[in-house]
């Protein structure tokens, strides 16, 4: 066995209150890798299908990777699968923080949750040893306060948590850790909330240990000094992931008013620069992290403390509650962020959610009267941070939004459906399809709804594109830059590889932006490199993307058995009317049949069913899947 | 004639930290885009927009009151 794997895997029936400890052979981890492909490997496997996702019998998964521990940068992390409240799909989310290192010090290299405990609980674990232990005094209270009590109890440890939020299963709900970092998307806190486990609580000092520590420490080395050289590294080490936001604007990709338009005339006002200027106290980390791209701010708006605990806004959360509703008060949206951390929300699909839920109000969809007197108008910060307050407590019109945007528009009824931003079921983050066409294609495949996070973006596969860039990409086979706003067969292969690659990185549990195709710390090469350091495995690039595909192709193969077919593969009604406002973007839609054919091509790539859009039993064989077959 | 510039990201190290990544540069008539890259001594790989509008001709000549900003290509977030 590797001796950066923990070699276990923690089972908790919270039913019967048992816990088991399994120990797979080491090829399983080498077929599997980690995270999102090994929680698939046991939803695949013993949850049926068509179960109810806030019901017992879901299955509950949180996985590392194999060099998680391990010091070097962008490692620790963690991916959270269920059958998702929000698509009735396959739920996946990643986060960062110390909790992915820790589980794996305390000697797990995952968890797998099942049934539901009686009364509300925490699982604490402690080098090899696991509890159940009794959450009643954590239940009710804001995420920060649990974990303090929690440390004034067991002392260091470090948790992952459902806040009210997900207590209340709040479909948009998140699994926080540090009460700064989530796995936001899919409703992954509302599945851990129904379960009433309140917490996974983690603590240890077991050593993990790489196979060439020497190799390992040269990357490392190497990583920090490409901080500086590689430009997008020193702009994400500046501003954070919100130094993105002027080239969002000035290519038209930056959602504005319910993704109505594609430029906000006061972008500069939520920038990463002007947060730096600001209310920015300080920059944060993860686990042996070099980058830093963690932002902590500290400010008043609207009579409360926004309090560094909280962390501050990624440039996801600077958009759906800025631009996307028409906001530009940097205070109001680090304060909406705050909340987001407070009750565990995922900040994506809860400024998503009201953004929608504003445009209904301007269109006089919904009222005032429905709404209990708040002018629920784009621009009207106030509104905005009390709708998220209503939100993470189920209160008022906030139960309503708490479904998520697609429920609430059938709720709501009247043509809602027309204001939606959803995939799968799932709200749209902060990258416009307009403006990136083969992201469109991903947002519209994705087995678990619109996600910025499972491709390479088209820019940096575009005419003009640095040599550096191209240089890396080459390794993927990718040799061809594309024209700018192109939707071409070669921008296909490129969405294709680059999620195969991406997907990889969910697997492996490595962060994006330290392991990547392009602009990242470490190119496809040198990950490789650092895998077969972290392991001992002889990692090749060609692997990786094995991995990465067999991952996507059991995520279709679990919402194919949740009667998922091509149809579903589609985008929001509003994605095929022409964009309004400014821009580049303005007046730029998709044509149905457009996408219709791109996906003929993506389905042919990935050998999947073109009928179906569903992956063939051949091609599940020849991706050591043929059980699923059976 | 007079161009106004505005450099974004990590480029605003290029700048005093007071002009808050704004300058308003004198150039010569005649003068293109790439003189401005020159002058402040841009890395290649930058991206622009003049008045607003994404460019790549770095040849483009510029006119008094021109606006430019220079960005870095984003992704990830």
């Amino acid at each position: 066995m590797a001796r950066s794997l923990s070699g276990k895997i923690l089972h908790v029936d919270l039913t019967r209150g048992a816990l088991t400890t399994e120990q797979p052979p080491e090829a399983f981890y080498r077929t599997y890798g980690g995270g999102s492909a090994m929680g698939l490997y046991y939803l695949l496997r013993d949850l049926p299908a068509k179960t109810d996702p806030l019901g017992p019998q879901n299955i509950l998964t949180f996985f590392t990777g194999p060099i998680t521990g391990l010091p070097v940068s962008g490692q620790s992390r963690i991916c959270v699968n269920a059958l998702s409240p929000l698509s009735g799909g396959i739920a996946d989310s990643q986060a960062g923080g110390f909790a992915p290192a820790a589980l794996k010090f305390a000697g797990f290299d995952g968890i797998v949750v099942k049934g539901a405990a009686a009364k509300p609980v925490y699982l604490l674990i402690t080098e090899g040893k696991a509890e159940l232990h009794d959450a009643a005094g954590l239940w009710g209270k804001d995420t920060a306060e649990v974990d303090r009590l929690l440390e004034e109890k067991h002392g260091k440890v470090e948790v992952m948590q459902v806040g009210q939020a997900g207590e209340k299963q709040v479909r948009l709900a998140a699994i926080m850790n540090m009460h700064n970092r989530a796995n936001g998307r899919t409703g992954v806190g509302a599945v851990m909330g129904s379960k009433r486990l309140k917490a996974i609580v983690v603590q240890g000092k077991l050593r993990v240990q790489a196979a060439e520590p020497r190799a390992l420490a040269r990357q490392n080395k190497e990583g920090t000094a490409n901080v500086e050289a590689i430009p997008d590294m020193k702009g994400l080490a500046l501003n954070g992931t919100a130094d993105v936001v002027p080239f969002q604007h000035s290519i038209g990709s930056l959602p504005s008013f319910n993704y109505n338009e594609g430029t906000f005339e006061k972008y500069m006002d939520i920038s990463g620069e002007r947060m730096r200027e600001t209310i920015l106290k300080e920059r944060d980390t993860c686990y042996a992290c070099t980058v830093r791209c963690k932002r902590v701010v500290e400010t008043e708006a609207q009579g409360h403390k926004v309090d560094p605990t909280y962390g501050g806004p990624e440039y996801e959360t600077l958009a759906t509650f800025g631009s996307y509703c028409g906001i530009a008060d940097l205070g109001a949206i680090a304060l909406a962020s705050q909340l987001c951390n407070l009750y565990g929300l995922d900040t994506i699909g809860t400024g998503a959610t009201i953004s929608f839920a504003m445009e209904c109000f301007e269109k006089g969809l919904i009222t005032a009267a429905d709404t209990g007197g708040l002018e629920l108008k784009f621009g009207n910060a106030e509104a905005m941070v009390e709708m998220v307050r209503q939100i993470g407590e189920r209160r008022g019109f906030g139960d309503v939004l708490a479904e998520g945007s697609a429920r609430a528009a059938a709720k709501i009824g009247r043509g809602a459906d027309e204001c939606l931003v959803t995939c799968k079921g799932t709200e749209a983050p902060a990258h416009m399809p307009q403006a990136k066409k083969s992201l469109g294609l991903i947002y519209a495949v994705n087995a678990f709804g619109a996600d910025h996070q499972s491709s390479e973006h088209d820019p940096l596969y575009e005419d003009g594109v640095g040599e550096f860039y191209l240089k890396r990409l080459a390794a993927l086979g990718l040799t061809t830059p594309q024209p700018p706003g192109s939707m071409t067969d070669e921008k296909v292969r490129y969405a294709w590889r680059t999620q195969c690659f991406y997907s990889a990185m969910d697997t492996y549990s490595l962060c994006q932006f330290v392991f990547g195709p392009s602009w990242e710390l470490y190119g496809p090469v040198e990950t490789a490199e650092i895998l077969a350091a972290g392991t001992g495995w002889d990692v090749t690039v060609e692997e990786i993307l094995k991995v990465g595909e067999r991952r996507l192709a059991m995520m279709r193969a679990f919402n194919a058995r949740q009667g998922f077919t091509r149809k579903d593969d589609t985008l929001p009604k509003k994605f095929f009317k022409p964009l309004q406002g400014v821009g580049p973007t303005a007046g730029v839609a998709w044509k149905e049949s457009d996408l219709e054919q791109v996906k003929d091509v993506y389905y042919r790539l990935a050998g999947w069913d073109v009928a179906t859009g569903n992956p063939t039993p051949a091609r599940l064989e020849e991706l050591e899947l043929g059980w699923l077959n059976r | 004639m007079k161009v106004s510039v505005v450099l974004h990201s990590y480029l605003r190290e290029l700048l005093p930290p007071e002009a808050r990544g704004t300058a308003v540069l004198e150039l010569p008539d005649g003068a293109r885009v790439e003189d401005v890259v020159a002058r402040l001594h841009l890395p290649g790989h930058v991206i622009f927009a003049l008045n607003e509008r994404l460019e790549r001709d770095r040849s483009l000549p510029l006119k008094d009151g021109d606006a430019l900003r220079f960005l870095r290509a984003g992704a990830g977030g």
